[in-house]
């Protein structure tokens, strides 16, 4: 595959690509497989609480015992699912949204832009805050709804002025001329123009997500349903006063550590994405 | 035009409104049933009950929807917002009255502060660009960018007032002093202020940073500056007087739409600092499922930015001579 | 080059003589209008792309536009081309108005005429093969057989001589030159088999060595498939070159000023614009100077909003008289001339003519 080595010279020169690619997929694989490795639960000694890291707990105890590096583990499925099914729901509304508006025009795009506007002026963490905390959340698709509801209108606007400028085009004028048809032209000529925007936005979609759903844990408004980084900083925060203390400083900067490290590695990531599909960029590393 | 924005906005506000009124009353566990319901179970006869609820939401629950969502419009337009359920007695309107100040306070100075360091710093970083200054900043204000505040805060949080105490780690002033102009009650204020204040600037001049940085750099590449070079008219004259005015330009919608983002973004920040603004008043209200508080701290945040958005247009027109309001729809 | 003879289908198609019907196209009255300011304050002010243009196109006929960039030579053809309605007027598929017609069958009717853009660097899908680029409008209006297909992509790259095909088929349109490129969109054009193409100075972005070439497969394909051309240029020697033994319109600021037979319009023009047209073409031998002494009084654009009375050129015009400020000049038949020309004096031209010592050898 020609796409796949021209990933791999894009990553290559850049270490800090391939350290961020690397992190993710190490991220990727403890969703999938984290909670194999602890097929009994997080593993505890109610005697040894806020322990230091040791081989026996890598990254220490908290206030209850319980190993920390387990929960960051396991909790890591829960975390990257919800964030990785409301990134896909962010861009499936976003990108219909964005290109009915932009392609349709007239009161279509009146109706859907008018929404969106609304959208985005709704401040978002109160807006999921009072939702949640008036609908019953269980469950990781809901959640992934939840918190998808208010995160693709800047996604909407930005596809939808991507679909006006495509729209002007020659060769969509062409197609047009020869009645293609409005779905054909829609999805099959403008969309995959929008690819590359959309592919990149979605990794950036989902540590949204994941800053939107561990937020929501934090304050203690969602049901506690699963071990998760953010319900870590919910305990690490309001158990018995932990952050309070100096010594709970590996059960506190875990979760932490985990979500920035995420954060960064998809920002670079994205940054190599950009690299890959900007033609101009792309040839200095073709060679 | 002007009367189509302004009209825009009071649309805004409406669906807002009818937004949050059909979202609580509508959804599974309707707070007014549940409250009607925890009053009988107190043993509270059926037509007291009724009048108590009525009387906590302002609305009377048992006349039919569209009654009640036109009675709470209007209880609305009056300034009446209810009455809280978990300080029975006290009115919305007073407890957002007495929140709303210190959120002010802190918002606005740190959006002052990180507007102030993301554009001086943002202007080295263009002139600079590549450099070593840039190559750190650059990064890590992608990496600030979208922290949220409640990380930065936790940070901040356990770094200077766990590990070493340098600042408090909760309240907006120092116990046994007396709120008032003077000055260790303004100096305590400031020194509970600057953990929150800190938070927000955190989290938020990387984004300042960069927008300044790509603004100064596109300006740096247009035809007039390099013709203001050509006339020897020295460099820092054309930083002062070319250059910074078209690159904060822009800037300064950015700047007063993020004044109402930061109002929604203060629940965390607040939260962790327990201090007592709006976003505080929020965290318990919805911990406390005090929900005539939740609707009206909601409208408030959500009015606000509707508000800044219209004048960061208007703004926006006043600043730039080229920019008409047809421009902007 | 190899040039494949017809298949019996196309041939039999395009031999009918289309005795039956009027025209491929006709216009009345169509016009453009923008409306150009939409603030509240103030009347509505409108801007006329087009004004009233009316136009019949015979089957295998080719018409040459003329005029100058913004004279509404390229909205008229994408109005022919059905890109974007008019504003108000009639038009006329096979004697047939599209006003009356469903969706289904105004959708079968228009793609029945296509449209050659400019600049053949942004006509084509930028990520689509060849191969894709021809097989989506095969596919989607089912012109051939599913299994046909390929086959009919085939035969029609070797049509636009685009041969061998197999070099073709999986190239991206970055990987081709102008010409080539210019060749994929006529095969395109030619996939849902077309009455009129409308071919919008579909050489003038195509290197000089190149256009020749191009020209004659679009001839090649009038003669060959009977399809009539809409060819809008700005360029008079190639509108006298494509158009030759038809018919030649000239615009200005949205209307049609003079129409009639090719080389009459272009050698002999009427119509002070046209004149100034041709005196404007760089005369061949540099003692002669490089133009003749026609000039307009003004280069001022033209004002295409319905304001100002009177004829829309006059304000340019060299020989202005006191009715063209006040009186639009209709476009009327001069059967001596065996054209159309709108001006006041049109038939006191030669002596107009003679005075500005504009030859007429």
């Amino acid at each position: 595959m020609n796409a796949l080595r021209l990933l791999w010279s894009i990553l290559r020169k850049k270490p800090s690509y391939l350290i961020a690619t690397i992190i993710l997929v190490f991220f990727a694989f403890l969703a999938i497989f984290g909670p194999m490795f602890y097929p009994n639960g997080v593993p505890s000694n109610p005697a040894d609480l806020y322990a230091p890291p040791s081989w026996q707990w890598p990254l220490g105890t908290d206030y209850a015992g319980n190993s920390t590096f387990a929960q960051i583990v396991i909790g890591a499925r829960y975390v990257l699912s919800v964030a990785a099914l409301a990134a896909v729901f962010t861009m499936f509304i976003g990108v219909t949204l964005g290109v009915l508006s932009g392609f349709f025009g007239g009161a279509v795009d009146t109706v859907i832009m008018r929404i969106t506007d609304f959208i985005l002026t709704l401040p978002s963490y109160p807006l999921l805050i009072i939702i949640a905390a008036t609908v019953p959340i269980s469950g990781p698709v809901p959640m992934a709804l939840l918190l998808s509801i208010n995160s693709w209108g800047g996604l909407a606007r930005a596809i939808r002025s991507q679909v006006l400028s495509l729209k002007k085009q020659d060769y969509i004028e062409a197609a047009r001329v020869l009645r293609l048809g409005s779905g054909h032209i829609a999805f099959r000529q403008i969309m995959p123009l929008m690819m590359p925007y959309i592919v990149m936005h979605l990794i950036l979609a989902v540590t949204g997500a994941v800053y939107g759903e561990t937020g929501l844990f934090f304050l203690g408004i969602v049901p506690i349903e699963a071990t998760n980084w953010g319900v870590m900083l919910n305990y690490a925060y309001s158990q018995a006063g932990a952050i309070y203390s100096p010594s709970s400083v590996f059960y506190l900067a875990s979760p932490l550590a985990a979500i920035l490290l995420l954060q960064l590695s998809s920002v670079t990531f994205s940054d190599a994405l950009n690299d890959f599909f900007n033609p101009q960029l792309r040839s200095a590393y073709a060679d | 035009m002007l009367l189509k924005r302004i009209g825009m906005a009071i649309l805004m506000i409406w669906m807002t409104l009818t937004t949050t009124f059909f979202l609580v009353r509508l959804m599974p566990g309707n707070p007014m049933t549940l409250k009607l319901h925890t009053f009988l179970k107190q043993g509270i006869p059926y037509p007291i009950a009724v009048k108590r609820v009525q009387m906590l939401f302002g609305i009377n629950a048992h006349s039919p929807m569209w009654q009640q969502y036109l009675s709470y419009l209007w209880e609305f337009i009056r300034g009446n917002l209810g009455i809280s359920i978990q300080y029975p007695g006290t009115s919305v309107l007073s407890l957002i009255g007495k929140a709303l100040p210190w959120t002010v306070f802190t918002v606005g100075v740190s959006l002052f502060l990180s507007f102030a360091i993301g554009v001086a710093l943002g202007t080295i970083g263009a002139y600079r660009r590549n450099g070593i200054f840039d190559r750190i900043m650059s990064p890590l204000s992608a990496l600030l960018n979208g922290v949220p505040n409640y990380l930065t805060g936790t940070i901040l949080l356990f770094i200077f007032a766990v590990v070493v105490i340098w600042f408090p780690q909760q309240g907006p002033y120092g116990t046994g002093l007396n709120p008032g102009f003077n000055l260790p009650y303004l100096g305590s204020v400031l020194y509970h202020g600057a953990l929150p204040i800190g938070s927000y600037i955190l989290s938020q001049f990387g984004g300042w940073y960069l927008l300044m940085k790509s603004n100064t750099l596109s300006t740096l590449g247009q035809d007039y500056i390099s013709g203001a070079k050509s006339f020897g008219i020295p460099s820092g004259k054309i930083m002062q007087s070319y250059v910074a005015p078209n690159a904060i330009l822009p800037l300064f919608t950015n700047l007063v739409l993020s004044l109402g983002f930061m109002f929604g973004g203060s629940v965390f920040v607040e939260t962790i600092f327990s201090y007592p603004g709006i976003g505080y008043l929020f965290g318990t209200a919805t911990s406390n499922r005090d929900y005539p508080l939740m609707e009206g701290l909601f409208a408030l945040i959500t009015i606000t930015v509707i508000v800044s958005n219209l004048i960061a247009d208007l703004f926006y027109l006043k600043l730039d001579p080229r920019i008409t309001l047809e421009d902007l729809n | 080059m190899s040039e494949p003879m017809l298949s019996n289908s196309e041939s039999a198609r395009f031999a009918s003589p289309v005795a039956s019907d009027p025209s491929v196209l006709s216009l009345r009255n169509v016009s453009k209008t923008y409306r150009v300011n939409k603030s509240l304050v103030g009347k509505k002010k409108f801007l006329w792309a087009l004004k009233e243009v009316s136009l019949d196109i015979h089957a295998g006929e080719i018409i040459a536009v003329v005029g100058e960039s913004g004279c509404g030579k390229s909205t008229l053809g994408r109005i022919i081309a059905g890109a974007f309605p008019a504003t108000s007027g009639e038009i006329l598929l096979q004697g047939q108005s599209l006003a009356h017609m469903g969706r289904a069958e105004f959708r079968r009717e228009m793609r029945g005429i296509q449209l050659v853009h400019q600049d053949p660097y942004s006509a084509l899908h930028p990520t689509k093969t060849v191969e894709a680029i021809l097989h989506d409008p095969l596919r989607i209006h089912r012109m051939v057989d599913k299994n046909k297909i390929s086959s009919r992509l085939r035969e029609l790259l070797e049509l636009v001589g685009l041969s061998p095909v197999e070099n073709f088929l999986q190239k991206y349109p970055y990987q081709l030159s102008g010409g080539q490129r210019q060749r994929v969109v006529l095969a395109r054009a030619l996939t849902v088999n077309p009455r009129l193409i409308v071919a919008d100075e579909a050489v003038s972005m195509i290197d000089v060595s190149m256009r020749q070439t191009i020209l004659s497969l679009m001839k090649r394909l009038q003669k060959e498939l009977g399809i009539a051309y809409v060819f809008i240029t700005h360029d008079l020697a190639l509108a006298r070159y494509f158009a030759q033994g038809y018919r030649t319109i000239v615009m200005y600021a949205g209307q049609v000023i003079e129409q009639g037979p090719t080389e009459a319009v272009i050698t002999d023009p009427r119509h002070p614009y046209s004149a100034i047209l041709k005196a404007a073409v760089p005369r061949a031998n540099p003692e002669e100077g490089l133009f003749t002494g026609l000039r307009p009084r003004t280069t001022d654009l033209p004002d295409l909003t319905n304001t100002v009375p009177g004829c829309r050129f006059a304000p340019r015009c060299p020989f202005v008289q006191d009715q063209c400020t006040h009186r639009a000049p209709e476009l009327s038949h001069y059967a001596n001339l065996h054209r159309d020309v709108a001006c006041h004096r049109t038939p006191e031209w030669p002596a107009i003519a003679a005075a500005s010592g504009e030859s007429h050898a």
